[in-house]
């Protein structure tokens, strides 16, 4: 957000910067939520995941899709309203990309799924960038770029030493299917 | 990337240039040699390495 302005943001920037925060943090949280409600029953077979409220159970299916609704609307309509439409859209389309494109679908389907599904964990840099310029920039794209490229290698490490708790959630993370050396090759 | 497109300068490249050389020294000794705790390493400098990457372009902005 402060490298879309030049020099030191203004009062007017900052609040724009300070308004698009909070509607992206409720959005992306609403996408965090709705992973949790998706996945409880895999979540519950893993250690780094089990404490969660919908995986013991604390929390109803309703309950967690209920949050979920209200933190996508009220994050959506602090978007529309106080920063720019477009930056909304894109916040959206980065909750669909995650919670359905990302969690139900690639994720149980294939061992490409974190390298396509990085592309919503990409999107932060142009949502901030689009919220303080109302645009697309190539500066944005860039960053994106830049952490779509850094995804892949991070979660393979991570998937290489969480391995077993993977191969009992039963999804298919490169380790589990093309095994540990082959992942290492692609790191 | 950033460097090439003009947004950045010299001071974004060398720390681009220094974690990424980092990055790669872990995926090799990684790939040499497997051990559980080298792959924890490896995800943690990850973070490091985004954060710092980020870190260097913010400065590079307000220096330069």
């Amino acid at each position: 957000m402060v490298l879309a302005v030049p020099g030191v943001p203004n009062w007017a920037e900052l609040k724009l910067g300070l308004w698009a925060c909070v509607g992206i943090w409720l959005v992306a949280g609403a996408a965090a939520a709705f992973n949790c409600l998706v996945e409880k029953t895999i979540d519950a077979k893993m250690k780094r995941t089990a404490w969660r409220p919908t995986a013991k159970g604390e929390l109803s299916d309703r309950q967690a899709l209920l949050f979920s609704a209200i933190l996508c609307a009220v994050g959506s309509v602090m978007l529309y309203v106080l920063v720019n439409p477009l930056t909304m859209w894109l916040t959206f389309a980065t909750f669909v990309g995650y919670a359905v494109i990302y969690t139900v679908i690639l994720k149980p389907l294939t061992p490409q799924n974190i390298v396509i599904g990085g592309a919503s964990g990409a999107m932060p840099p142009v949502l901030g960038w689009v919220a303080m310029t109302g645009q697309v920039g190539p500066e944005a794209l860039i960053l994106f770029l830049i952490i779509f490229l850094w995804t892949p290698p991070h979660f393979w490490a991570l998937a290489l030493y969480r391995v077993e708790d993977y191969r009992k959630s039963g999804l298919p993370m490169l380790p589990v299917t093309h095994g540990n050396e082959f992942t290492r090759l692609q790191i | 990337m950033p460097f090439v497109y003009g947004m950045s300068s010299w001071l974004y490249l060398a720390a681009a240039l220094v974690l990424s050389i980092g990055f790669i020294a872990y995926a090799v000794a990684l790939y040499r040699e497997y051990s559980d705790e080298l792959a924890r390493k490896t995800f943690r400098f990850s973070l490091v390495h985004l954060s710092a990457l980020f870190a260097a372009l913010l400065l590079d902005h307000y220096i330069f």
